[in-house]
Order: C-alpha cells, then structure tokens, then sequence
C-alpha cells in the first residue's frame, strides 16, 4: 500500500488506556491513526488533516462526545466525515443519534467487541480510499482533456496549413506551398509549446534545416482526401 | 450564335492540378457560367480551395452561399461538405443530404440539377478521379440534350472517373486536359468585358 | 425522331409530374413543398419513388394519395435534415462569446429552434447554455413538421458511434467540461442526461404554412431554409422577424446569407462569418 492510498483516523477517548487498546485494534488495518484525549484537540486536529472517519468517546469530561460532534458537523470542511461514538451500555442510541443529518453517523457499545469495530472502520476506510481514488481519476481525466483540447489545435493548425500547401503544390506553385509549410511549422510550434508548456520547441526538431525538399511529381494524399471518407 | 450558357465540372483524385490548368486557359471574357464539384475533405476554413484556384485563373472564382445567382464568366465553387444543386430561374442552392457515392459536394448531384434546369444549355465535364461519381450525372445531362466532355483517361491522373463516365454515359468529346479549355471557349463562345457583370 | 423527342422530354415531363404531385400533397394532407428547391426535392421524391418499387412520379402520386401510410413515409423523406451535434464550432464558440453576455440580461429567455429535425441542435444548445448557467432561466422550443423525428429527438438518443465526432466538435466549440459528462451509452445509442431535455418543448410547427406562436429571444434557423426557394425564403424570414423580439439574435447556417432578401434591413451583424445577425427593427 502506498502512503497516497492511506486513510486517517482519529479517536478521540479520554482514558490513555482505551486510546492504546484501540490504536493496537486498527493496527492490521495498516492505516494512519491519531489519538486525542479531548473534544479540543480533535478539532484542532481536523484543522490541519483529513479523516476517513473519526470514533469518538461519549462520556468525556469537559466538551463531551456529542458537544464534539456537533462542532465537528458545523464546520464545512469536516462536516461529512462519518463519526462513531463510543457509548456505555445503557445509552438510548436511537434519541441521540437524531438530529444528525449530514455525513454518517454509528455507534458502538462498550464493553468493544473487537471484530465489529475492525470491520466497521475498515468499511469507511474503504469508502474513502475508493471515493480519494476517483477524485485522482477525474483530476486526471481533467488533465486528458486539455491534453486533448490542444491535441485538437495542433491538428486543426497543421491540416489547415497543409492542406494550402497541398492545394498550392498541387498547382504546381512551390513558393506558396514552401511559405504554407513554413508558416504551419511555426504555428504547431506555438502549440506545441504551450502542449509541453516550455519554448523548448523548435521547428528545426521536427524538421532538419536544409535545402527544401519540395516533391516534384503529385503530393502525397493528405489523407481524408479521396473520396474513401465513407463511414 | 452560343447556346451553352453553363459549365458544371466535376472532379476529384488529382482533380486540382487539372481544374487549375483549364481553368488557366480560359479568357477573361469567357461566354458562360462555371459550377465546379471538387471531392475534397471537410475544410477547416473556408474557402481554401476557391482562394487556390483564384489565383491560376483570369476569372473570379468564388465559393457558392445558397440562392446566389450564376453569374456569367464566374467559376462557382462548391463549399466543401454541401452540395451544389442548380435550380431553375439562374441560381444555386445548397443542400446537406447525405452523402452521395460516399461525397459531398457530389459531382452526380451538381450534374443532375444541372440538366434538369439548363437542359441543352450546359456542358458537363469529367476530370480525373478514382471513383464513379459523376457518371449517372452526365448521363442526364446527355440525355436533356447538354454537351458531355470527358477527359481522356490517358491524360488522367486516375483514370477511373472518366472511364467510368464514358462507360455509363458516353461523351461527346473525349479529349486530353490540355484541349478541354479550349473546347469550352469555342463552346461557350466569349463575351465582350462590357457586357459582363464583374466583381 | 420520336425517340429522341420522347428522350428529350423526360425532364419536362418529370418536373409536371413533380408540380402535380405537389398540388396533391398539398391537397390532400395540408403539406405544402411547393416553394421547395427543387433539386433537393427531386431526388428525395425520386428516391421514395425507388424504394417504393414504383415507376414514375405519377404512381407515387397515386401511391401518396390512395395510402396515408407511403405519405408517412414520403414526409419523413422530405422532413428529415442531416444534422450533428455542435456542426459548425466555430458558431457555437461565437454563441458562447457575443451571445450569451447578451442573454444574461434578459431574466428568463426564449429559444426556438426552427426545424429542428432530430434534436442534435437543441441539445446542443442546452450544453453550451447550461455552461454559461442560463439554462435554467431558458426555454428552447424546438418545432419540426414531422411528429416522427419529433418523437425522436425527445428520446435524446443518438448513435454511440457518431460520438467521437460530437466530442471534437464539442472541444472545438469551446466547450468546458468532458463531453461523455452529458450522455450514458446504451446498447448502440449515447442517451442524453434527461436535464437536458427538461427545458425544451418539442413540438410540431411547420413554417411554411403555420404562423408566429411567441416572441423569442434566440431563434435558430441553420440550414433549413436551404430546402426553400427564394420566395419561400422571404415568407419564413417574414415569419422569424415577426417572432423575433427587438434586438433579439437570428442565427442562419453558415452558406446561408441575409443580403439580397427581403429582410436584409432588418438586421445588423453580430457576427457576419458566424451568420450571427440581431434584429434592429
């Protein structure tokens, strides 16, 4: 697993002892845990980084779990984050858990039965590992698609340019078609520049300077010339 | 006395050098209108192939926009991707119907609409190319009593599309590329500059 | 020689026929092609004619007006005009930058897509406004004569393979996000997100012979008053300026032009190359 593909995820407990059981409970999911022992610090925290998913400790002293939450789920930026709370036994999950409508929200019971938390964090692991990578693919398809945008200027610039060269040879006035391809090999270096985003560009790369070869019978066919275009 | 009041062209493989070189040899008082279906691929710009042609030519040469009126001792170009259909009552029209024998501009089409409307008053002439295009075109045009010339497919640089012509339609002359202008002039006959409209 | 009499005449004869089978269209269904460039005309006739294994012009005639259903299909033949999707870019990138600046002005704006065949151009149109955020304040109504292409460009499906043509055409045309965004392949067809269609009315209109139904803002005409001889021209162009509010934009196809009509005055360019033109009075 590369670094890129590891998720955050903060647990927030008061009681150093619980932080050390769960921190060692996460571990085979190979991902990349925080332990805070207040509601302050997770917010601190959540300043700075981003979580998959953030468990959080109900009863603590001070700001308690759901006074944390509810910060949590003020802020944009951490508002979608799923949180899990950590309860005792007798807590009434299904009134306090109203109220919270946005991002996902779960709870566990304490005593932790070590299976469900693994498996329910690693589903939210997954869910933004999967959700990170498609954000990577669409930054990427956006990249193919200026790539492609100039990709298609340079071709709009060259097709035009030979097909006046074409068109003058054809004719059998090589001036006009030396001039054509001369201003063509300057236009697709433009582009081509901005393509590779330096000057670096030069016409004399694509073609060797030299005396012109200019074609002397009929030029070769630009293709989509004949009438062969059928689709 | 001229009878011939319009030239429809059509060309393709090869088909600019030829369409240069008659074009280049007909006087600047030439007595009839020119439609001209060059094969060609989609343009990126416009008007490419009218500014080529222009320039080895003595007469104006101009692509088509629709219902512009045929203009003696003009060459009318076909835009590339429509064809060119001329109506009667002396204008042109426009269309973007598929594409026919694989082309737009289609010579057959140009050719067709050419004979429905000038009958005997037109002449059709098949240049070079590599395909049949243009032959069912001359057919009619033979057919309503126009004059049909095909280049001689010795002079050609492909030989298909006269051949083609020939077999379908026959010709009333077939001769080299560097006969046809003037058989179009002795055709059409020439008109003094006076009497003709000029740009 | 009778032969060549008869030869000679066939055209003649032909192009009767054509006028009489017209006047039987017309007649009998209320469809009148008779201001119809005729070229274009013959060869659509003539190839129904073909495909209906007939011989002449006059048996399609009688074929026409003995069977509702061979007229059905001889009005999709006349009906239907090729069309893709952002044909021409280099207009819809002259839309984007000289139009739109002016819709935003208007608080809700009405487009009509005059002809608009199988739909390629009003979808079209949805894109490129909804890039500029003025879809949801617009209206395009997209009218044709023909209730079959109709049906089928509120389907919003084209063929899959034409999609890499759109997508050039699409990037050319400046658009600014990624084409395939805006459909979902299913089997052989690219089906359009329906937010597409939520703001266009299809409906049937034909401009020869029906009237002004609102006053728009935009209206599009591209490559449809092709198929119109010049008399034709001036009643439709009559028609579009009627339905045209002051100021607003016309748009006619590229080989199409206002000078010489009857309505030339009433414009002025936005941008000529573009066939761009407002209406000034």
């Amino acid at each position: 697993m590369i670094p890129d593909e590891q998720a955050g995820i903060l647990v927030v407990d008061d009681r150093p002892e619980n932080l050390l059981a769960l921190r060692e409970l996460l571990e085979p999911l190979h991902q990349d845990v925080t332990c805070v022992t207040s509601g302050d610090d997770a917010l601190r925290c959540l300043l700075n980084q981003e979580f998959a998913v953030i468990l959080l400790d109900v009863q603590m002293p001070g700001m308690d779990g759901f006074e944390t939450a509810r910060r949590i789920k003020q802020r944009e930026k951490s508002r979608y984050i799923p949180i899990v709370f950590l309860t005792a036994y007798s807590f009434d999950s299904h009134q306090a858990l109203q109220g919270y409508s946005a991002g996902a929200v779960d709870y566990l019971v304490r005593p932790l039965d070590l299976g469900i938390v693994r498996s329910k964090v690693a589903v939210f692991v997954d869910l933004y590992l999967e959700r990170k990578r498609a954000e990577r693919l669409a930054a990427q398809l956006s990249k193919l698609d200026v790539r492609r945008r100039q990709a298609l200027e340079l071709n709009d610039t060259i097709v035009q340019g030979l097909a006046v060269a074409k068109y003058a040879f054809e004719l059998g006035e090589h001036d006009q078609a030396r001039a054509a391809i001369g201003e063509t090999l300057e236009a697709a270096k433009r582009v081509l520049g901005d393509l590779l985003g330096d000057d670096r560009v030069d016409p004399g790369d694509l073609v060797r300077e030299g005396p012109a070869r200019v074609p002397t019978g009929h030029a070769p066919p630009i293709p989509g010339h004949e009438a062969r275009r059928g689709r | 006395m001229t009878t011939h009041e319009l030239v429809v062209m059509g060309a393709s493989w090869g088909g600019l050098a030829a369409l240069g070189l008659v074009l280049s040899g007909l006087p600047r008082d030439f007595g009839a209108a020119i439609a001209v279906a060059q094969h060609r691929g989609v343009e990126p710009a416009d008007a490419v192939l009218a500014d080529a042609l222009a320039r080895k030519s003595a007469l104006p040469v101009r692509e088509v926009h629709d219902k512009d009126p045929i203009v003696p001792g003009w060459v009318h170009m076909a835009p590339s991707d429509y064809h060119l259909l001329v109506e009667r009552g002396g204008t042109f029209a426009l269309s973007t119907d598929p594409r026919e024998q694989y082309s737009r501009p289609s010579i057959d089409v140009l050719f067709e609409s050419a004979a429905d409307a000038y009958a005997s008053r037109v002449v059709g002439v098949i240049l070079t190319g590599a395909n049949p295009d243009g032959a069912a075109g001359l057919a009619r045009i033979r057919r309503r009593g126009g004059f049909a010339v095909v280049q001689d497919p010795a002079t050609a640089d492909r030989a298909a599309m006269p051949e083609a012509a020939m077999a379908r339609a026959g010709a009333d002359e077939v001769v080299a590329l560097s006969e046809i202008a003037p058989l179009l002039t002795r055709l059409c006959g020439r008109v003094p500059a006076t009497e003709q409209a000029r740009p | 020689m009778t032969a060549d009499w008869t030869v000679r005449g066939t055209a003649d004869v032909e192009s009767l026929e054509i006028a009489l089978l017209l006047e039987a269209v017309y007649q009998a269904y209320g469809y009148d092609f008779r201001g119809y460039s005729r070229g274009s005309l013959r060869r659509r006739l003539v190839r129904r004619m073909e495909v209906e294994g007939l011989k002449s012009l006059s048996a399609l005639q009688e074929c026409v007006l003995h069977d509702p259903a061979c007229m059905k299909r001889l009005l999709l033949d006349l009906s239907v005009n090729v069309s893709s999707m952002f044909r021409d870019p280099s207009f819809y990138l002259a839309f984007r930058t000289k139009v739109v600046p002016l819709l935003r002005t208007y608080p809700f704006v009405r487009v009509w897509n005059a002809g608009c065949s199988t739909g390629e151009e009003a979808y079209s149109m949805a894109i490129l406004l909804r890039e500029h955020d003025l879809y949801d304040r617009t209206r395009i109504y997209a009218t044709d004569m023909n209730q079959t292409v109709l049906d089928q460009a509120r389907a919003g499906a084209f063929p899959l393979g034409k999609m890499q043509e759109y997508t050039s055409n699409y990037i050319r045309a400046g658009g600014t996000r990624a084409f395939s965004e805006y459909y979902v392949a299913n089997g052989r067809n690219a089906r359009f997100d329906s937010v597409l269609s939520d703001n266009i009315v299809f409906a049937e209109h034909n401009l020869v012979t029906d009237r002004s139904f609102n006053e728009f803002h935009v209206i599009l005409c591209r490559n449809v008053m092709i198929y119109f001889d010049r008399s034709l021209q001036d009643h439709v162009l009559g028609l579009l300026h009627e339905s045209l509010t002051t100021l607003g934009v016309l748009a006619i196809g590229l080989k199409e032009s206002l000078e010489f009509t009857s309505h030339a005055d009433c414009y002025e360019a936005l941008d000529s190359s573009q066939r761009l033109y407002r209406r000034v009075r």
